[in-house]
């Protein structure tokens, strides 16, 4: 082969190349039809969910924000909220699509540089929790500091891959005591039977959190931070407002996470 | 021999024990009152079982595929004769009301992570879930003097309960139980139902169970499943001497 010839093929590549890369990054409309696609194809294989169904598809840039503080500037993603429930607008109409028992949002992420697709919440607890690690890895996400890592451990919470029901923090005493007293209402017995299984776990509850701290905290780590917070228990028989457990994410310099463990707090 | 094959509870001498039921709460269900037999509540077919079926509990559909597919049709047929729970479903049996499909489906994705006051994990299993796709249309008339008038409410669509694939036979009464509430409460009013569904979920964002609605399923859940259980004993029984 001719020097020339090697040099066309080469150029060629090259603009394939580009054009390919061209051709991959999408705009906003597009990047939201390829959210809707793989949630709709989700509910497909697994709820026979009809083409024709409702799905609504917001774009969550509060999110969006908060990945930004997390990853300590702008990541260039779009993400997007999706749900078969919510409100359909038409002409003339409003019609509210509810499920019972479904408590169904999806969580896509969409990289417009290059059409990449990251199905990071409501897609399975092991399948979405890989996908938040797959985008994280992509973005190259290093944590330099415990205020990023605490950004970063917010955005987990509030992703919530692996779809816990209790990750939200509790920091005071007065929000542990309002937890614990909606945790107890929602048992099977009366509001009154209720009401006095939770005035017997606060009495039990309160001199052992009073004047405990229940801020988060953001530690260093050879290899990167491990940030802890107070969550409530899930109610255990005989206990309706559960327990505060220590919740403990470990971020790594490079943005990979660990699962979210959680241990008894220390004053119990 | 027993000719009893209606949709729900029967005698082992083939009397249903329960009265044939209604859509709608009237004097009494399905009456014709050119054919006197038809005012008899405990008849089979209007005593002539032998040209007329009524065996398919009237228009609750069962999908192909679905798991534990008698259990769930005896659950039914137990539910719509139970006094405390007929009512949740019968809104969607007659040629007038909305349908109702049963299916099995994979609600693993909907699983969520628990853990107990120990700091053990646990998980929360979705066993079922209700998909009410109802309409309400109001139909009006407009007099001469320009008044309008609403005439008519109709409600069409479908519902659909799903039942994951997980759930255990054991858990299946239960669960129809559960979700046959939500199915009916939707059926009574789709706006109020809708509505509320949109504001519990905002109120209780992450306490499915703190939701009213949730609460008052779990609480017939609780209270009949036991009930419907036995009732399904007696439909097994029957059957069992029916095919003897």
């Amino acid at each position: 082969m001719s020097i020339r010839k090697v040099s066309s093929t080469i150029l060629g590549m090259a603009l394939l190349t580009l054009s390919a890369r061209a051709s991959a990054q999408i705009n906003e409309q597009a990047a939201r039809e390829q959210a809707s696609s793989a949630v709709r194809s989700e509910l497909h294989s697994k709820l026979d969910f009809r083409p024709d169904r409702f799905l609504g598809v917001q774009r969550d840039e509060e999110l969006e924000q908060s990945l930004a503080l997390a990853v300590g500037g702008r990541a260039g993603l779009f993400i997007y909220k999706i749900s078969p429930t919510g409100y359909e607008i038409g002409e003339n109409t409003v019609v509210y699509h509810a499920w019972s028992d479904f408590d169904v949002v999806f969580i896509v992420g969409v990289n417009p540089a290059d059409g990449s697709t990251y199905r990071i919440h409501g897609f399975g607890l092991d399948r979405s929790l890989a996908e938040f690690e797959k985008l994280m890895m992509a973005l190259k996400v290093r944590v330099p500091n415990p205020d990023q890592a605490e950004s970063f451990a917010d955005f987990y919470r509030k992703v919530n891959p692996e779809n816990y029901e209790a990750i939200t923090p509790i920091s005071t005493s007065l929000e542990l005591k309002q937890a614990a007293e909606r945790q107890c209402q929602s048992g099977l017995g009366s509001f009154d039977a209720d009401q006095r299984e939770f005035t017997a776990w606060w009495k039990r509850a309160k001199p052992l959190y009073a004047g405990v701290s229940f801020k988060q905290t953001a530690t260093p780590l050879s290899s990167g931070y491990f940030v802890e917070w107070i969550v409530l228990s899930s109610a255990a028989k005989g206990n309706c407002g559960g327990a505060p457990l220590r919740a403990r994410l470990e971020v790594n310099s490079d943005g990979r996470v660990g699962k979210v463990t959680f241990s008894p707090f220390k004053n119990q | 021999m027993s000719v009893c094959r209606m949709s729900f509870c029967c005698t082992a001498i083939g009397v249903p024990t329960a009265p044939d039921w209604a859509a709608k709460p009237i004097t009494v269900p399905y009456a014709n009152f050119g054919n006197p037999q038809s005012l008899n509540l405990y008849s089979y077919v209007v005593n002539n079982p032998l040209t007329l079926l009524d065996n398919d509990g009237h228009d609750i559909n069962y999908a192909p595929g679905l798991q534990n597919a008698q259990l769930v049709k005896d659950t039914v047929q137990a539910i719509l004769a139970d006094p405390h729970t007929s009512a949740n479903l019968s809104g969607y049996v007659g040629s007038n009301n909305p349908d109702l499909t049963i299916k099995s489906g994979d609600l693993s994705g909907l699983d969520s992570s628990t853990h107990n006051p120990d700091g053990t994990p646990g998980a929360s299993i979705t066993k079922g879930g209700t998909d009410p796709n109802l309409t309400t249309t109001t139909t009006s008339s407009t007099d001469s003097n320009g008044v309008t008038t609403t005439t008519g409410q109709e409600i069409s669509g479908s519902t659909t309960i799903t039942i994951d694939n997980r759930t255990s036979s054991g858990d299946t009464p239960g669960v129809l139980v559960h979700e046959s509430v939500h199915a009916g409460e939707a059926r009574e009013n789709p706006v109020k139902y809708s509505k509320d569904a949109a504001a519990e979920q905002k109120t209780n964002p992450n306490c499915h169970d703190c939701k009213p609605q949730e609460v008052r399923a779990n609480a017939a859940q609780k209270a009949y499943t036991n009930e419907i259980k036995k009732a399904i004993k007696l439909i097994e029984k029957d059957r069992k001497k029916e095919n003897q």
